[in-house]
C-alpha cells in the first residue's frame, strides 16, 4: 500500500465578538483616554478589573465603573519559552498578574522592555500604550518596569 | 481612532492551520485523479456494491475490498444545489452550483462543481462529464477535476 497522504490546509474563520457593557467599557477606556477601567460593588466594595457585569462575591449587578492603576505591582509571573501559535511574543517573554492600583483582583498581562531574568516580585509597573487604538485588548502593547 | 461610540465588539480572523490525512482509500483515489486522469472505483466480494471513490472497506458489509477498477469520468447529475449565500471557505464566490454525480457503473455518489451551464438550465438526470485540470497542475486533491460540464 502507498504511504498514506496528508494534505496541509488552513480555514480562516472570521468572527464578531460582542463585549457586553463591562468590557466595553474597558476597552473604550483604553481606546479614548488610555485608562484602565474597573468597577465597584456598591455591596462589599470590591472592585474588579477588569470589570465583570454582576460582583463574583456577591452576585449582584454592577455598574458603578472607576478607573484603576495605571500603575500595578507584579505578583506572579511566569517566563514562557515554548512556542506556540497563539503567543503574544517571540519567546522567551513573561506574563505577569498585575496588581494594579486601587484594584482588589489581578490582571494577566504581557511584560515588556525589560530582561526575563530581571523580572521580581513586587515589581512596580506601568502601561504602554499604542499610539494608534481601536478598542481591542492590544491597544495595551505591555506593561513595563517603572 | 476616538470614536463617540463606545466599544461593543471586536472582529477578528482566526487562522485554523490543518494536517488531514487522507488515508488508503483516499490516497489510491487521488493517486489516479492525479497520475491519470481517472476514476478509481471498487466493488465490494460480497454485496457487488460499485463504489466511487473507492474504498478498502465496504460501509455496508464491514469486509475487506480488494478489487479496483476504473469508471467513466462521466454520469447523471442525480442532486444539485444553486448556493447564493456567500459565507467563509466557500469554494467559489456565490451563485455557483454544486451537485452530486453518479458516475456511470457505481453505486454510489460524488461531489463536484457543476459549471458550463445557466442555472436555469440544470436538471435532475442529466448527463454531465468531468472537467479536468492541466495534468501538470494535479496535485492529488479534488480540484484535479475543475468542475463537471453538461454532455448531450
Amino acid at each position: 500500500m502507498a504511504e498514506a497522504k496528508i494534505m496541509d490546509g488552513n480555514i480562516t474563520v472570521p468572527y464578531s465578538w460582542t463585549t457586553g457593557p463591562a468590557i466595553g467599557a474597558f476597552l473604550t477606556g483604553m481606546r479614548d483616554d488610555m485608562k484602565l477601567v474597573g468597577v465597584k460593588c456598591s455591596k462589599c466594595g470590591q472592585v474588579v478589573c477588569p470589570p465583570r457585569d454582576v460582583c463574583p462575591k456577591c452576585f449582584i449587578k454592577n455598574d458603578d465603573y472607576v478607573t484603576v492603576g495605571p500603575a500595578g505591582t507584579v505578583v506572579a509571573f511566569s517566563v514562557i519559552h515554548l512556542p506556540n501559535d497563539d503567543q503574544p511574543a517571540e519567546p522567551p517573554y513573561t506574563l505577569a498578574l498585575i496588581n494594579l492600583d486601587g484594584a482588589d483582583t489581578n490582571l494577566v498581562y504581557l511584560l515588556g522592555d525589560v530582561d526575563p531574568d530581571d523580572v521580581e516580585h513586587g515589581m512596580r509597573v506601568e502601561p504602554v500604550w499604542k499610539e494608534e487604538r481601536y478598542g481591542y485588548l492590544s491597544d495595551l502593547k505591555h506593561f513595563k518596569p517603572l | 481612532m476616538a470614536e463617540n461610540e463606545p466599544v461593543m465588539e471586536n472582529l477578528g480572523r482566526r487562522l485554523v492551520p490543518y494536517h488531514w490525512s487522507y488515508g488508503d482509500s483516499f490516497t489510491e483515489f487521488f493517486k489516479a485523479t492525479k497520475e491519470r486522469g481517472a476514476i478509481l472505483a471498487s466493488r465490494c466480494p460480497v454485496c457487488k456494491g460499485v463504489m466511487a471513490p473507492a474504498v478498502h472497506m465496504c460501509g455496508r458489509c464491514y469486509c475487506e475490498v480488494d478489487e479496483f477498477f476504473d469508471v467513466p469520468d462521466e454520469g447523471e447529475l442525480v442532486a444539485y444545489t444553486v448556493v447564493y449565500l456567500p459565507f467563509p471557505g466557500q469554494p467559489n464566490e456565490p451563485p455557483y452550483c454544486y451537485g452530486y454525480i453518479h458516475f456511470d457503473g457505481a453505486d454510489t455518489m460524488f461531489p463536484h462543481m457543476i459549471k458550463e451551464v445557466e442555472f436555469d438550465d440544470i436538471q435532475m438526470g442529466m448527463r454531465v462529464k468531468a472537467v479536468w485540470e492541466d495534468p501538470d497542475k494535479r496535485k492529488g486533491d479534488l480540484f484535479d477535476i475543475k468542475h463537471f460540464k453538461p454532455i448531450e
